[in-house]
C-alpha cells in the first residue's frame, strides 16, 4: 500500500527510457573497457612489439662536421640526460676500436677463394648483446676473438654477392666455422688473433667484440684507455615500445636512428589513443544515461511530494520511506549490470570470431578487469543516488 | 504531558500587529487531560499554532517545551516516534490519499501503530456514518464524508494530545454531535487532551482554558 502511494505517480514509458539508456551506456563503457583490456594484452603478448626494445641512436653528420671536424660524439652528461627521458631503462655508449684492423679468409677453407679486408670493432656491455652463446666471452690473452656480424652483413654476403661473384653461400648454422685471421696494427705494436663468428645480431648494426677485448686492445694497441674517448653511438634500452617523449627527445637533440624501429611505438600509441578515445566515448553515454536516470528518480520524488509529506506526517519515518525507493533503484541497478553483463559476454563472442577473421587472436572471455569496473561504477551510482535520494527525504520531513 | 509556549511567534505574522489579547508572546501552558479551544478569525495562526506542536513548522521565535524539554531538539526520527504515540492531528486540508479507498487510507495509520482492529475501524466509521463508504476512493468522497474519514484516521493511533484543526467545518449538526461523542470517549481511553481550533465560539466540548490566537 505504501510502496503504490510512494510509486503511484511512476510513468512507466519514463523509466523504461531511463533503464534503456543506462543499459545502453554500461554496455557501451564496458565494450570499450573489454576492448581496450583485451587489445593491451594482446599487443603486450605479441614480442614485436611490448617487449624491451633497444635502439642504437647516433648523432647526425652535418655538413659542419665533415669540414671542421665538429664532435658527433656524446659526452657524459648527454648519456646521463638521456637515462633520465622517460622510457628508458638503460644506455650504454657502443666502444669503437683505435687501432687498424685487417682481416684476413679463405685460402683453402671451403672453397672460398683468399681475401683481405680493411674492419673496425664495436663493442657494448654483455647484457646489450642479443646472441646468447657460450663462446661470447675473452678471457685474458686469449688469442682466439669471438665476433659477431649482423645478420643483415650474412644476407648481404648471401644474396647479393655470393651468388653474383660465384662464390658459395653460407647457411647461418654454418657461420660459427668461418675463421679468419685478425691482424691488429697500432702505434704500440701489432698482433695477429684468429677471429671467430660465434652469432648473428638482429639488434645492432655492427662488429662487435667482447667489451673486454676491445677496452685491452685499445689500450695495448692504440694506448686508448677505456671512457677516454667519446662514443659515436649509443644504444639504448626501453622498458616497451619508445616512447613518444623518447621520439621528441631525439628530434629535439638532433639525434637519429633507424625509423623503422619507431614505426611500431608509433602505431601503438596511435591504437592506445583511439581506445582513450573509445572508453572516454562510453564514459560520457555512461554518465548522461546515469544522468537521465538520476533526474528520473528525483522528478519521482518531486511528483510524489504530497504522498512522502503526508506519510511522514503520519508518523512514518523518512529513512524508512526513502529506504523503499533505494532498494527499488538498486534492484533495477542490479538487473541492469547483470544484463549488461551478459550482453558483454555475448558482443565479446562475436567480436572474437569477428576478428580472428581478420587474423587477430584476442583472449577467450570477459576481462575481469572491465567486469570490476562495472561493478564500481554500479556501485558508486547506487550510493550517489541513495544518498540523494535520502537527502531529498530529509529535505521533505523537515 | 505538559505542552508551554515561551514567548512564542511565528516568524510570518511579526510584521503584523496582532490582535488584542493574542495568545502570541506570552506565556500558555497546554495540558493533557485538558480539552483546550483556540479561536481566533482566520489567517491569524491557528493551523500555525497547530503544526508547531506537530513540528511541521519550525519558523518561529520563542521555545517551545514538551514536559521541559525543547522541542527544537527533537531530531527528524524522533518527530516520527512522536507522531505515532503522542500526538494525533487531524488536518484541516485532511490529507487523505484520493487514489486509496477510506478503510486504506485508514490503515495507513493503523497499520503504522496496529491500534484498532478491523472491527473496530468499521465500529469507527459506522458511528460517524460512512461505513458504507469504506471501499470507495476516497477521491470519490464528499468533503463531508472524507472527514469523517479523517477524523477515524486520527483516532487509529496511540495519543496523549489531540490537535484537531477545524475539525467539523464539513459537517452538519447531527454528524458534527456523533464525531464529537466518538472523539471524547477514545480521549478518555488515551487519557488525552486535545487542542481544537475555530473560528468562533465552540460549544461541542468543555474547554478548560480558551484562547484566542
Amino acid at each position: 500500500m505504501i510502496n503504490r502511494l510512494l510509486f503511484s505517480h511512476q510513468k512507466r514509458s519514463q523509466l523504461f527510457i531511463a533503464i534503456l539508456g543506462a543499459l545502453f551506456g554500461m554496455l557501451l563503457l564496458l565494450c570499450s573497457l573489454q576492448l581496450y583490456f583485451d587489445l593491451t594484452e594482446t599487443l603486450s603478448g605479441n614480442s614485436d612489439i611490448n617487449q624491451p626494445q633497444y635502439l642504437v641512436i647516433n648523432k647526425e653528420v652535418n655538413l659542419l662536421n665533415t669540414l671542421f671536424g665538429g664532435q658527433s660524439g656524446f659526452s657524459e652528461n648527454e648519456i646521463v640526460d638521456l637515462k633520465k627521458v622517460k622510457g628508458v631503462k638503460d644506455v650504454a655508449p657502443l666502444t669503437s676500436s683505435y687501432f687498424k684492423v685487417v682481416v684476413t679468409m679463405g685460402g683453402g677453407m671451403q672453397g672460398i677463394p683468399g681475401m683481405s679486408t680493411d674492419l673496425f670493432f664495436e663493442a657494448v656491455p654483455d647484457d646489450f648483446v642479443d646472441v646468447q652463446s657460450d663462446d661470447w666471452q675473452w678471457p685474458n690473452d686469449d688469442s682466439i676473438v669471438p665476433i659477431i656480424i649482423p645478420r643483415d652483413y650474412l644476407k648481404l654476403y648471401n644474396f647479393g654477392f655470393a651468388q653474383t661473384q660465384g662464390l658459395p653461400q653460407i647457411p647461418e648454422g654454418m657461420v660459427g666455422m668461418a675463421k679468419g685471421n685478425v691482424i691488429i696494427t697500432g702505434k704500440n705494436g701489432n698482433k695477429n688473433y684468429v677471429g671467430r663468428v660465434v652469432g648473428l645480431s638482429d639488434r645492432i648494426n655492427s662488429i662487435l667484440t667482447p667489451k673486454s677485448f676491445l677496452d685491452f686492445a685499445n689500450e695495448k694497441y692504440a694506448g686508448v684507455e677505456p671512457g677516454a674517448k667519446q662514443s659515436n653511438r649509443v644504444i639504448i634500452r626501453c622498458d616497451g615500445p619508445a616512447t613518444n617523449d623518447l621520439v621528441d627527445y631525439f628530434s629535439a637533440n638532433g639525434y637519429q636512428t633507424s625509423a623503422e624501429s619507431l614505426k611500431n611505438s608509433k602505431l601503438n600509441s596511435f591504437l592506445r589513443i583511439v581506445m582513450n578515445i573509445l572508453v572516454l566515448i562510453g564514459s560520457v553515454i555512461l554518465i548522461l544515461s546515469l544522468l537521465s536516470f538520476f533526474l528520473y528518480s528525483q522528478l519521482l520524488m518531486s511528483r510524489s511530494s504530497y504522498e512522502i509529506e503526508t506519510l511522514i506526517r503520519l508518523g512514518y519515518d523518512h529513512k524508512k520511506l526513502g529506504m523503499r525507493y533505494v532498494n527499488y533503484y538498486n534492484m533495477i541497478f542490479l538487473a541492469v549490470y547483470l544484463i549488461t553483463i551478459i550482453l558483454l559476454y555475448f558482443a565479446k563472442n562475436w567480436f572474437k570470431g569477428y576478428a580472428s577473421g581478420k587474423g587477430f587472436d584476442l583472449p577467450d572471455g570477459l576481462s575481469v578487469k572491465a567486469i570490476g569496473y562495472g561493478f564500481l561504477l554500479t556501485f558508486l551510482f547506487v550510493l550517489i543516488n541513495s544518498l540523494s535520494v535520502l537527502r531529498e527525504m530529509r529535505k521533505l520531513a523537515r | 504531558m505538559k505542552i508551554e509556549f515561551r514567548n512564542v511567534l511565528p516568524i510570518p505574522l511579526s510584521d503584523t500587529p496582532l490582535a488584542k489579547g493574542s495568545m502570541w508572546k506570552k506565556e500558555i501552558v497546554f495540558d493533557t487531560t485538558e480539552f483546550h479551544l483556540a479561536e481566533a478569525a482566520s489567517g491569524t495562526g491557528k493551523t500555525t499554532l497547530l503544526s508547531i506542536i506537530y513540528g511541521i513548522r519550525k519558523d518561529f521565535e520563542g521555545t517551545v517545551l514538551f514536559d521541559g524539554k525543547n522541542n527544537a531538539e527533537l531530531s527528524l526520527s524522533d518527530w516520527a516516534e512522536w507522531r505515532r504515540a503522542k500526538f494525533s492531528f487531524l488536518f484541516q486540508d485532511l490529507r487523505l490519499f484520493s487514489a486509496l479507498t477510506a478503510k486504506e487510507n485508514i490503515m495507513v495509520k493503523n497499520e503504522l501503530t496496529h491500534t484498532l482492529t478491523s472491527v473496530q475501524v468499521r465500529e469507527y466509521a459506522a458511528r460517524l456514518g460512512v461505513e458504507q463508504f469504506l471501499d470507495k476512493p476516497c477521491g470519490k468522497l464528499s468533503l463531508g464524508q472524507q472527514q469523517r474519514i479523517a477524523i477515524v484516521r486520527a483516532l487509529a493511533q496511540p495519543f496523549e494530545f489531540l490537535l484537531l484543526d477545524e475539525p467539523f467545518s464539513h459537517l452538519d449538526e447531527e454528524n458534527s454531535s456523533r464525531a464529537v461523542a466518538l472523539i471524547k470517549e477514545v480521549c478518555e481511553q488515551n487519557k488525552a487532551g486535545l487542542i481544537l481550533t475555530s473560528l468562533g465560539p465552540d460549544h461541542y466540548f468543555e474547554y478548560k482554558t480558551k484562547i484566542i490566537i
